[in-house]
C-alpha cells in the first residue's frame, strides 16, 4: 500500500511538473505625441471715444500653430467686467462680440470661450469661422467688437475709466 | 611769445576744441535722463500684442535653478511680465519686466519639483505700455502641462 502510494503522489508531481511552457511574449510599442505650440494675438488697448456704443478694438487670431490636428485645437477663454473708476463709484458694463468683414457676428460673454480649429496640416485656424446664412463658407471673425449702451453712458458719473480682458488659451482635444 | 611756443599752442587747440566737444555732448545726454525709452512706431490700427503658447514645457527635477527662458517676441510694443503657476495657483516663478526682443532670465523656481507631470498649469503674462509709468494693457494667460524629468 505505502508503495501504491508512493507511485502515485510521484506520478502526481510528475504530471504537475510536466505543464506546458507558454513563454509571455510581448511587444510593447512607444510613442511620443509632440506638444502644440502657437502665437495668441490680442489687442493691446483701446481708447474708447465717450458714448460709443460700438468699437472696433481689434482682431484676436493664432498663428505659428505647430502640433496641432484636426480634432487638437485651441480654446481661448475671455474675462471681463465693466469699466470702473478709482475716482467714482459708478461702473459702464460692456460685452465683446467677434465679427467678420461684412457678415456674421458671435457674441462673446465674460467667461465664455471661442476655438480655433487645428488644422490637418499641424497648423491652426488663424480666426474664429462662423457659419453664415449668407455665405457658402464660414466667415473669418477678423474684428472684435467693445458694445455699450448709451444708457449705461448715461448713467456713469464724471471721470477716468478702465477695464481689462484676460484671454485664457488652452489646446483641448476636440 | 617765440616761434616753438606759438607752434606748441597751435597744437593744442585741436585737442581742447575735441574735449569741449565730448564734454558736451556728455553733459546733454545725462540731462535727458539717460537712454530714452524704446517707443512704439506708428501703427495703421489698433495695437495687438503676440503672446507665446505651449502645449507643455519641461524641466529639471529637483533643481530650482533651470536652463529655460522665456521671450516677448520682438513684434510686440510692451513689457512682459511672466509668472508660472501649478494648477493649485502655488507661484512657482515671476520674471522681471521682459523688453521687446528679449527673454527672461534662467527660471528659478520658488521649490523644485518632483518627477513627473504637472497638467493645469499657467503662464500669465502681464504686459505693460512701455512708458515711465508702464500702465497696464491687456493680459494673456496659457495652460499648460509642466513635464518634469
Amino acid at each position: 500500500m505505502k508503495k501504491l502510494t508512493t507511485l502515485v503522489l510521484v506520478l502526481a508531481l510528475a504530471a504537475s511538473l510536466a505543464v506546458p511552457a507558454f513563454a509571455a511574449n510581448t511587444t510593447t510599442l512607444t510613442t511620443s505625441v509632440p506638444a502644440a505650440t502657437y502665437t495668441l494675438n490680442i489687442p493691446a488697448d483701446q481708447e474708447i471715444p465717450f458714448g460709443k456704443t460700438s468699437t472696433n478694438i481689434g482682431s484676436i487670431s493664432v498663428t505659428d500653430g505647430v502640433g496641432f490636428a484636426s480634432g487638437k485645437d485651441l480654446k481661448v477663454t475671455l474675462t471681463y467686467d465693466a469699466f470702473a473708476s478709482e475716482a467714482v463709484a459708478t461702473t459702464i458694463p460692456f460685452s465683446i462680440s467677434l465679427a467678420g468683414d461684412s457678415l456674421g457676428s458671435v457674441d462673446v460673454g465674460s467667461g465664455k470661450s471661442i476655438v480655433f480649429k487645428g488644422l490637418s496640416t499641424g497648423g491652426v485656424q488663424e480666426f474664429v469661422k462662423v457659419e453664415s446664412t449668407y455665405s457658402s463658407n464660414p466667415v473669418d471673425m477678423v474684428k472684435t467688437y467693445v458694445r455699450m449702451s448709451s444708457t449705461d453712458w448715461g448713467k456713469a458719473l464724471a471721470g477716468d475709466y478702465s477695464a481689462t480682458i484676460t484671454f485664457t488659451a488652452e489646446v483641448v482635444s476636440g | 611769445m617765440t616761434k616753438g611756443k606759438r607752434a606748441a599752442a597751435r597744437r593744442r587747440w585741436p585737442m581742447i576744441l575735441l574735449l569741449a566737444a565730448l564734454a558736451l555732448l556728455v553733459a546733454l545726454f545725462f540731462l535727458r535722463g539717460g537712454a530714452p525709452e524704446p517707443s512704439a512706431p506708428a501703427e495703421d490700427g489698433p495695437a495687438q500684442i503676440a503672446i507665446p503658447g505651449y502645449e507643455g514645457l519641461t524641466l529639471q527635477a529637483g533643481a530650482k535653478k533651470q536652463s529655460l527662458r522665456l521671450p516677448n517676441p520682438a513684434e510686440n510694443h510692451c513689457y512682459f511680465q511672466i509668472s508660472l503657476y501649478l494648477a493649485d495657483d502655488t507661484l512657482l516663478w515671476q520674471s522681471d519686466l521682459i523688453k521687446p526682443g528679449k527673454t527672461s532670465a534662467p527660471i528659478t523656481l520658488s521649490r523644485p519639483l518632483d518627477p513627473g507631470a504637472y497638467p493645469g498649469a499657467t503662464l500669465r503674462y502681464a504686459c505693460f505700455r512701455l512708458d515711465r509709468e508702464k500702465t497696464p494693457l491687456n493680459g494673456a494667460e496659457t495652460k499648460l502641462t509642466l513635464w518634469v524629468q
